[in-house]
């Protein structure tokens, strides 16, 4: 091949001053190549921002903004209240829950298919492989990106929730509270992006058609989240939660079916007071951690086999 | 009717949205109700009224309208977004037809994988055709055809059908319509219940509408998507999806 080459190239007539008609001036790229550290950092930064709909027509930044004013809208709520007077009524760790149980949902059904299912749609995978990258830095800048995408709709409402809450705050003590608050609802925050945007992309990579990738990840989300709720309601009998003795081991366990009560179990075990969506785990704390780490690591593992083929997908 | 409904149209329409192995996702949610009927059946609950509460909650606020979003928006949707609705534009069918005949075949896929998974789960749930089981079918049917009007619009009017269906199924229905009484004047979810609650009469089911309001109402809002589809149709331009 190599002397092939050399042959072909001993043969063509010299790009002299005759042959200036051929010699269009064509290149060789001789400076700094960036490699594979920029090329996961590129595909993330554009992964980022097509999470929002940035560098897309005015169509994709729909449902990004509307689900981002939704997610807003408790945290300017408080900040007008407590400007009234009144104290903060939003709590920093469980938000408010049901919202952010909808607004997330919304969020992840519709815009991770829009970072794995178009690149699996328009078959452009081998073309990121003929990179110098390896196979899992495509799923990996992937995660990251939309890991920072889902912190940035869960932690942005708390950090105004913060502001609008110490603006009006009096006193050192009452600041350092809020800080510590905000503190661990940022934590909080943090453990649920992880997890809600491993299942997202989890879920959309396996089709390449962004409406049933949308359709699976609303459906798991929703009908787990409506389920684990109802058993809770059902498992409850005719007192509710505070029938005496405390809640029914039906009703401890009913929120490992959804990944965010499972979070807010998660919470709950570690040790924050705040009344979310169930009640406390109790006994069934470990159980609701175990839960957490099976569906990231499951997630992970659909992650890593989707694309270890990739390129004849 | 016969007029509006396009046998070759419907056969195309039915092979495409129910021939892959990705319409298993379709029944998924039905499937799941069943089981969990299934399950809480042989637990032997202690809650006495966890029908109504899994049969109406649970299949009217999650099963019938996501599967009605996901079957109302590909019998259209798949075909713009792939292009080849312009092959079916082509042909001398009217433009009506093609959005009459979609809807009439998603309306019939989200009643047979819905409704009747529906049926069976009330039967399983309260031991024969009672009057709770009838009237969710009944309302199941009923949601299912205007659920797939909207839905078949929408897919009309945005190429971004699903994202716009799940706002509204999620958001407005979801979150609005069990906080402000209002919105349920247009919510198709509350129609289903309020025809389904006329045949049950059961207060779990938290009907807000009245039998004559959500029959007129549902009447209104599924003839009045589908002329707006079909005219939005007639002046359908093919655009490629904005970069």
């Amino acid at each position: 091949m190599s002397a092939d080459g050399a042959l072909a190239r001993a043969d063509r007539p010299t790009a002299g001053a005759d042959g200036v008609i051929h010699d269009r001036g064509y290149r060789r790229y001789d400076g700094p190549r960036l490699g594979r550290v920029q090329i996961v950092r590129s595909l993330c930064w554009h992964s980022f921002r097509s999470s929002f709909g940035i560098g897309r027509g005015p169509k994709a930044k729909i449902v990004p903004v509307i689900a981002f004013i939704a997610i807003c809208l408790p945290a300017v709520v408080n900040a007008v209240m407590v400007a009234k007077g009144g104290t903060r009524v939003v709590s920093y760790s469980t938000y408010t829950f049901a919202l952010r149980v909808v607004v997330l949902t919304i969020f992840v059904a519709v815009q991770a298919p829009e970072l794995v299912s178009r690149d699996l749609r328009s078959r452009v995978l081998p073309l990121y492989f003929s990179r110098p990258m390896r196979r899992g830095d495509y799923p990996l800048a992937k995660y990251v990106a939309f890991t920072m995408a889902c912190l940035a709709m869960i932690e942005i409402p708390l950090v105004l929730l913060y502001l609008g809450t110490i603006v009006s705050a009096k006193g050192h003590s009452g600041i350092w509270s809020e800080t510590k608050g905000l503190a661990g609802g940022l934590l909080i925050g943090l453990m649920w992006a992880v997890l809600v945007a491993a299942i997202g992309l989890a879920l959309a990579s396996l089709s390449g058609r962004r409406a049933y990738a949308t359709g699976a990840i609303a459906i798991y989300f929703f009908l787990t989240w409506t389920l684990s709720q109802l058993i809770y309601q059902i498992a409850g009998g005719r007192g509710g939660p505070f029938v005496p003795g405390g809640p029914s081991p039906g009703q401890r366990l009913a929120g490992l079916l959804s990944p965010f009560t499972v979070l807010d179990g998660v919470r709950q075990w570690f040790g924050d007071k705040a009344v979310g969506p169930m009640s406390p785990p109790g006994g069934y704390g470990a159980a609701y951690v175990v839960m957490f780490l099976v569906l990231l690591a499951a997630s992970f593992a659909i992650l890593a086999v989707r694309y270890r083929k990739a390129a004849a997908a | 009717m016969s007029g509006l409904f396009n046998g070759t149209v419907a056969s195309i329409t039915l092979r495409a949205t129910m021939g892959r192995r990705r319409a298993l996702i379709f029944a998924l949610p039905s499937v799941i109700l069943i089981l969990v009927t299934l399950a809480l059946k042989a637990a032997g609950s202690a809650s006495p009224n966890w029908p109504s509460v899994i049969l109406g909650t649970f299949g009217f606020t999650v099963v019938l309208p996501l599967t009605a979003l996901i079957i109302g928006t590909s019998v259209l949707g798949a075909e713009i977004d792939d292009g080849s609705i312009i092959h079916l534009l082509a042909t001398p069918v009217r433009r009506s037809s093609v959005i009459v005949t979609k809807f009439v075949v998603a309306a019939g896929l989200t009643m047979l994988l819905v409704a009747v998974p529906m049926l069976v789960a009330g039967l399983i749930a309260t031991g024969g055709a009672t009057k709770l089981a009838i009237g969710l079918f009944v309302g199941a049917l009923a949601g299912s055809v205007i659920y797939n009007a909207l839905f078949v619009m929408i897919s009309a009017v945005t190429t971004r059908a699903i994202a716009v269906g799940l706002l509204y199924v999620l958001f407005w229905e979801g979150l609005l319509g069990n906080l402000v009484s209002g919105a349920r004047e247009l919510s198709i979810g509350h129609y289903s219940l309020g025809i389904a609650n006329s045949i049950a009469h059961d207060a779990t089911l938290h009907a807000g509408l009245s039998l004559t309001t959500a029959v007129v109402m549902g009447a209104i809002v599924t003839v009045a998507t589908l002329t707006v589809a079909a005219r939005r149709l007639a002046h359908f331009s093919l655009r490629g999806d904005a970069l």
